[in-house]
């Protein structure tokens, strides 16, 4: 019969393209196995290439070797199931939870029941082999045993769980993966449904087999797929998961200023956002005004403040790459929005402390003007006294002291200065201080006239003691001038020891800004006290907090932590 | 006691192996429909729907195509009750 011939003919010949094309696959994506699931598509080829070849065997062949053929059908249509799990679950992602003894076992079930087929014990795998004229030559087929149905039964399995696999992925991945998951869905659909009518007894001719050449068919048509357009520089899954799952939000949108993708972060902050909702209907007001302005404009410095489902005020850069096709016409635009809270309140900060560095060196220069006019002044009129014919002595003596005098408050002042520039630094040798003494030691140069201090610690830390005695002075000198205290109390903590007074405390508003340089309530104050004690205290590697004292008044607690040598009554020491 | 029997035994073993292929199949379709109502509970009404449709086939198949058709009615015609 001419269509027999014909039929045949394509058979043999589908046959052998599957062969040779699936071999040449499982060559090309072996070499390119930094692809990724190139290693795993790299063997299903290598089974679909056996699994064809153990075919063509079988109906080109006669004799024993039909049987050979058979085995090698079997075992390879068998391991190219597994493969093929193996294979779309790297490409979903479901890999990372499958278990990793699951692939061991299954390809050892199926060499184990490809050695069954070569023994068929009881014609239980293969009831038997029809082999008869079909065309151009003798065609083999076999009619499937029980244990084969079993088998089959157990294959289909595991391509139904990899059609729930690719079914999951693509309704979960909203990108252009969704049509390449969707390609290997129907593909792998086909082969299903046309290997359950094979086995069901429903064939285009009964000597002839289709499954390998629609499974091959099928597996290049993914590769084609995979590598052709070369969609997966990266497994779909880590992009995916990467566009879903950064901390930056993007919004895509289209030409027609519709969003067309978003990620979790931009759900977050942006309310009422959708795909392909159009940008005018998101609720956010600020936010599509300022994606309009966005989009239109031309400088790429747009800032958008939003409050996030925590509440707390962030700040976003927003930055824009327009998307465009082969022919340079705009497809859409990339909106990434950066946060920026950090770097504008660092800003601020920045700023503020440059504002008061600029008062404290106004305050400087004016107070050290001061003495120097006096100065001045008074070397004017010693230098006329000593020029006139008869010099008075002392009133030239007089003048000279007041001279002095501003010299010595500009010395001061300079002292001053230079403290408060070299406290910043590391302290480097340290010994055991006693609390106790050093307060002592700096309280009879504090001038705190009319104020007690009372000592409740006996507490020792490893620190410098001329630089923790200045610290512990400015503190002392601080409650005196701004706390309308009566006493002085140094206490123990339980992290270090504190500073307390009972004077009027400092307002919450002050605290923040206490320890700055230039920072002061006081109209005579220089506002270098606190902020070399903050820097004394640092340079010591500890910490330094204002508090409300129980009752009222200041508290700065010094929190020494492991390196203070703790009290002498520690049971350790 | 009965003499031994090698074709009662290989019809056992299959009956056992289609027995663990409908157990297999049943606790995949369970599971299926365990994880539709996860989805489902989470908001993923697509993914739901899917795992469920799933999830029957396979149930369909281990429970009835395989568990009824493959494993009960032939043990029970094992049993003698088939046949009367």
């Amino acid at each position: 019969m001419v269509d027999d011939v014909l039929l045949s003919v394509v058979i043999v010949s589908l046959v052998a393209l599957a062969v040779v094309v699936s071999g040449l696959l499982a060559g090309y994506s072996w070499s390119r196995i930094d692809h990724p699931v190139s290693d795993s598509y790299s063997l299903l080829m290598t089974a679909d290439c056996l699994w064809a070849g153990g075919y063509l065997v079988m109906i080109l062949a006669s004799g024993p070797l039909i049987e050979v053929g058979l085995v090698v059908k079997a075992t390879f249509s068998t391991l190219a199931g597994v493969a093929w799990l193996l294979f779309v679950s790297e490409y979903t992602g479901d890999s990372e939870w499958i278990p990793g003894w699951v692939w061991p076992v299954l390809t050892v079930e199926a060499v184990a029941f490809g050695v069954l087929v070569a023994i068929n014990p009881g014609n239980l795998v293969i009831a038997e082999i029809a082999v008869g004229q079909f065309g151009i030559g003798t065609f083999a087929v076999e009619s499937a045993g029980v244990l084969t149905e079993i088998q089959l039964l157990l294959s289909g399995g595991l391509v139904v769980v990899s059609l729930v696999f690719l079914g999951r992925f693509m309704l979960q991945t909203s990108s252009v993966y969704r049509y390449q998951a969707l390609i290997i869905f129907l593909t792998g659909l086909v082969v299903m449904v046309s290997s359950t009518l094979f086995v069901q007894g429903f064939r285009i001719h009964p000597l002839v087999d289709p499954t390998p050449i629609l499974f091959n068919g099928q597996a290049i048509a993914v590769g084609w797929a995979l590598y052709r357009y070369d969609f997966l520089q990266l497994a779909p899954v880590i992009i995916t998961r990467f566009f879903r799952d950064m901390n930056d939000p993007v919004v895509i949108i289209n030409d027609e200023f519709v969003v067309a993708e978003y990620n979790r972060a931009a759900d977050r902050l942006v309310e009422g956002l959708g795909e392909r909702v159009p940008l005018t209907e998101i609720d956010d007001e600020t936010f599509t005004t300022t994606m309009r302005s966005t989009l239109s404009a031309t400088e790429g410095d747009v800032e958008f403040t939003a409050a996030r489902d925590d509440g707390i005020e962030r700040t976003y850069d927003l930055e824009v790459t327009e998307v465009t096709d082969q022919f340079d016409i705009t497809q859409g635009h990339i909106v990434v929005m950066r946060e920026i809270t950090e770097r504008k309140r660092r800003e601020r900060r920045l700023r503020k402390q440059n504002e008061r560095l600029e008062e404290f060196a106004d305050v400087i220069s004016h107070d050290l003007r001061n003495p120097l006019s006096t100065a001045m002044g008074w070397t004017e009129l010693t230098r006329e006294e000593l020029a006139g014919s008869d010099p008075d002595r002392t009133r030239a003596r007089e003048g000279l002291e007041h001279v002095e005098q501003s010299h010595e408050r500009m010395e001061e002042l300079i002292d001053l200065l230079l403290t408060m520039a070299r406290q910043g630094q590391t302290v480097d040798e340290t010994e055991p201080v006693s609390i106790t003494s050093c307060a002592e030691s700096a309280w009879k140069t504090a001038e705190t006239d009319g104020l007690d201090l009372v000592v409740e610690t006996d507490r020792t830390v490893d620190a410098d003691f001329s630089r923790l005695r200045q610290a512990l002075e400015n503190l002392f000198r601080n409650a005196n001038d701004h706390g309308g205290a009566s006493t002085v109390f140094v206490t123990d903590t339980a992290a270090g020891f504190a500073i307390e007074d009972d004077g009027n405390g400092i307002p919450a508003t002050d605290r923040d800004s206490l320890f700055e340089f230039g920072y002061t309530t006081d109209d005579d104050g220089t506002g270098i006290g606190l902020a070399v004690v903050k820097r004394i205290i640092e340079a010591h590697g500890w910490q330094i907090t204002v508090a409300t004292r129980e009752g009222g008044g200041a508290k700065f607690e010094i929190k020494t932590g492991s390196t203070g040598l703790g009290s002498p009554n520690d049971s350790r020491r | 006691m009965a003499p031994f029997d090698p074709e009662l035994l290989t019809e056992s073993l299959i009956v056992l192996l289609y027995a663990l292929v409908a157990a297999v199949l049943t606790a995949g379709g369970a599971l299926a429909e365990y994880s539709s109502l996860q989805q489902f509970g989470a908001g993923e009404t697509t993914v739901a729907l899917w795992l469920a449709a799933f999830g029957l086939v396979l149930l369909y198949a281990g429970l009835y195509k395989i568990g009824y058709e493959r494993v009960a009615l032939r043990v029970l015609e094992a049993r003698g009750y088939g046949s009367r």
